[in-house]
């Protein structure tokens, strides 16, 4: 995955200036974070990286790099099948 | 012979409820927003005294107002609801009595939820292929709005009430488009159970309690609880393998069906699901921006819309597909070949 383009993407879905979310950004400290943008950030990595994260799995990503980590890991996973 | 959706009728009550009131109670959401984030712009909403069970005799009442059946003719009722008229009676025998509908017809309530209308679909069929039945009033009818609270913007944007009255009617036409319903592909996953759940006014939470915590208990109104991200998820990991498997199951490509009507949970949830199936738009079917997601009847109240708009014309091949609360879900396949369109 295009690490760089994921941020703005996240910017985008927060509805943010590009360049507010960051790697060791706290997820839940975005601005615009909220249960919509939460349903929206699973659709995002869904649509970009075919991976469907569970719920859990955001809410125990406390920054975007680990979030990014777990979607490495699981896109690790679906070629190694 | 063969099963046939013969008519549709839905009925939407008078309240509304729109964006700009459900942004007002919160400085996180504007009225664009919700719009962007649900595909939704206005809900309907029962009026004080007024049930499911209304709702439905006014949807039944204009499907025999079209003149498609007779009162008389209609050997049995199928309602699907989960707010009742009661715990019991089962309300589809007080709607035999409403209606006019001969004591000689069978009726039945049956609880679930958004996948309701194909299970209905797939009852229905069954009495009719069996012989036990020829004009089936299928109803769904759901007032989820009484069980949510004001300021529960989560589920309050999302759903509105509403019910459907559909004729499914045995076919005895051979000819190649002549309409028919079938094959059907079904799912259910209990452990889905805690995401989308109404846990007060029933017997579980009372069976558990101690004396002090079940008088509590009843005085707590029965509310709506909904993990939005879990019921999201649940939804893109099943509803592609479902229609994957009613493919497989029919021999049909994506490409040779002409129209998909999906359970019309969320705008945007339709949208990635659409995008994520490569469904072409003009084959998606999406009628849900005035009234929400009705539950049991999005699916027959967008069928319906869709015939009347000309986006469905009678001989082609649809594929239906409902999934929610349960969790259940269902796909049916659908030759359109209704009795009236207006």
């Amino acid at each position: 995955m295009d690490q760089a383009d994921f941020l703005l993407q996240i910017d985008d879905l927060f509805e943010n200036a590009d360049g507010t979310a960051q790697f060791d950004s706290v997820i839940k400290d975005l601005p615009g974070w909220g249960s919509l943008t939460f349903v929206g950030l699973i659709a995002l990595i869904d649509d970009e990286c075919g991976v469907a994260i569970s719920p859990g799995e955001i809410l125990a990503s406390v920054t975007v790099a680990d979030l990014i980590a777990v979607i490495e890991s699981h896109l690790e996973s679906s070629q190694a099948a | 012979m063969s099963t046939r959706i013969a008519a549709i009728e839905y009925s939407l009550p008078g309240e509304t409820l729109g964006n700009e009131t459900l942004a007002a109670l919160s400085d996180r959401w504007t009225p664009e927003r919700i719009r962007a984030k649900t595909g939704i712009d206005t809900r309907r909403i029962v009026a004080k005294g007024q049930s499911s069970a209304d709702l439905a005799v006014e949807a039944a009442t204009k499907l025999f107002e079209s003149s498609v059946v007779s009162p008389a003719e209609i050997d049995f009722i199928l309602l699907c609801t989960q707010t009742p008229d009661y715990f019991l009676p089962t309300t589809a025998c007080l709607l035999q009595e409403r209606l006019g509908i001969p004591t000689t017809a069978g009726a039945l309530d049956f609880n679930l939820g958004c996948s309701g209308f194909i299970y209905g679909l797939g009852l229905a069929h069954g009495l009719i292929e069996s012989g036990q039945a020829r004009n089936i009033l299928l109803l769904t009818a759901e007032t989820y709005t009484r069980f949510i609270g004001e300021q529960d913007l989560n589920v309050r944007t999302i759903f509105g009430d509403a019910a459907a009255a559909t004729l499914v009617q045995a076919n005895d036409s051979a000819s190649k488009n002549a309409g028919e319903v079938g094959p059907f592909v079904y799912g259910t996953d209990g452990r889905g159970a805690e995401n989308l759940i109404v846990r007060q006014g029933a017997f579980r939470a009372a069976a558990a309690a101690s004396e002090a915590a079940e008088t509590e208990a009843e005085s707590e109104p029965p509310r709506l609880f909904m993990d939005g991200p879990e019921i999201f998820v649940f939804t893109l990991t099943t509803v592609p393998l479902l229609v994957e498997s009613i493919l497989t199951r029919t021999g049909l490509t994506l490409d040779q069906i002409d129209r998909f009507v999906f359970h019309q949970a969320n705008g945007h949830m339709l949208e990635h699901l659409r995008s994520k199936m490569d469904i072409p738009p003009e084959k998606f079917v999406v009628e849900m921006s005035d009234c929400g997601n009705t539950v049991s009847s999005t699916i027959p109240i967008a069928l319906k819309r869709a015939a009347a708009s000309g986006q469905i014309q009678p001989g082609q091949r649809l594929l239906l597909v409902g999934f929610g609360v349960g969790y259940s879900w269902g796909a049916a396949l659908v030759r359109w070949n209704p009795a009236t369109i207006e």
